[in-house]
């Protein structure tokens, strides 16, 4: 009986363990930026949810598409309804790994440049996607940082002919997130 | 003479509906405190609604402005956003709301009605643009 107790308790501990790796936070940033000479659009999320695994260095965030907000309404109707079909998909996700985890020293405050790889998933399509990351270490805390360029039409996103000046084919994404230990809160 | 007439009137129109179509077009959005809430609940039964069928949730509450009444287990302010997290049914979820201004008035293990707009379901229910009411 006693043996299957600290067996237990031995269990619990190592869950603990693994679970202090683990970084993650419900209010992560993600805007994008679509460029043209007509016009500019720009939209931003701030409740962005992402875990960190700093042990295996897998990485994974998601977002609400109808948690972006623009500028103007009539933009965030037709990227809602139109573009992104939210209702029917209404999350973006990304799954993936950060290639050279290893190189993060979390116990030593510094900037470590990193290479991200994974699945991204926009519009209920999913593609593999690679890009540099920015980790700033300071104090244990976990700041990440990265941008990468995605093409609408590789995510199955139809922009009508009468707003294709409009909106450009390449979109611009930023992503900045400021962890936490999971077991702290 | 007639001829004229028509012209101005159709000059008339089109300035009209141009007006009306940039006014449109420019239009920034709604602010919260004008908008009709749809649904009054608590922060549990909202949680739970997404918790126990996700896509018929999906199906009633997104877009929908509700106002919600909670508990507030954590406050958090970062690059001038505020997000409100308050307690539901589940110690790990909760209902959270990213402010429309910045909080004021508001402390943690408060209970208050926020209202808001509902976004879908991650970890947690999102809920964006939210005012205290």
């Amino acid at each position: 009986m006693k043996k299957i107790i600290s067996y237990i308790v031995f269990a619990f501990i190592a869950i603990t363990n693994i679970n202090a790796q683990k970084y993650f936070t419900k209010t992560g940033e993600i805007s994008f930026y679509s460029q043209t000479p007509i016009e500019n659009i720009q939209a931003v999320s701030n409740t962005v949810t992402t875990v960190y695994d700093t042990e295996s260095g897998n990485i994974q965030w998601a977002v609400l598409i109808k948690s972006f907000t623009f500028e103007k309404s009539l933009m965030q109707e037709h990227f809602n309804e139109n573009y992104m079909e939210s209702s029917k998909f209404p999350k973006a996700s990304f799954k993936g790994q950060i290639t050279n985890h290893t190189n993060v020293n979390l116990q030593k405050d510094g900037t470590y440049t990193v290479d991200v790889e994974g699945e991204l998933t926009i519009h209920g399509v999913t593609n593999l996607v690679s890009t540099k990351a920015i980790i700033v270490v300071e104090k244990g805390a976990i700041n990440a940082t990265s941008s990468l360029k995605v093409f609408v039409a590789d995510y199955g996103i139809e922009i009508p002919s009468v707003v294709k000046e409009n909106i450009a084919k390449e979109i611009e994404i930023n992503i900045n997130a400021e962890y936490e230990e999971l077991s702290k809160s | 003479m007639t001829m004229k007439k028509i012209i101005i009137a159709l000059l008339l129109i089109a300035t009209i509906g141009g007006g009306i179509g940039f006014y449109m077009f420019n239009k920034p959005l709604e602010s919260m405190s004008s908008m009709k809430s749809h649904f009054k609940m608590e922060a549990a039964s909202l949680l739970e609604a997404f918790e126990n069928d996700e896509n018929s949730a999906n199906a009633k509450y997104l877009d929908k402005v509700i106002e919600v009444k909670g508990s507030v287990v954590k406050i958090e302010e970062k690059d001038g956003n505020s997000t409100i997290y308050m307690e539901a049914s589940n110690p790990l979820s909760n209902v959270i709301f990213q402010l429309e201004n910045s909080v004021s008035g508001i402390k943690e293990g408060d209970q208050v009605t926020l209202k808001g707009l509902c976004t879908g379901y991650l970890m947690d229910v999102v809920m964006v643009r939210a005012i205290k009411i």
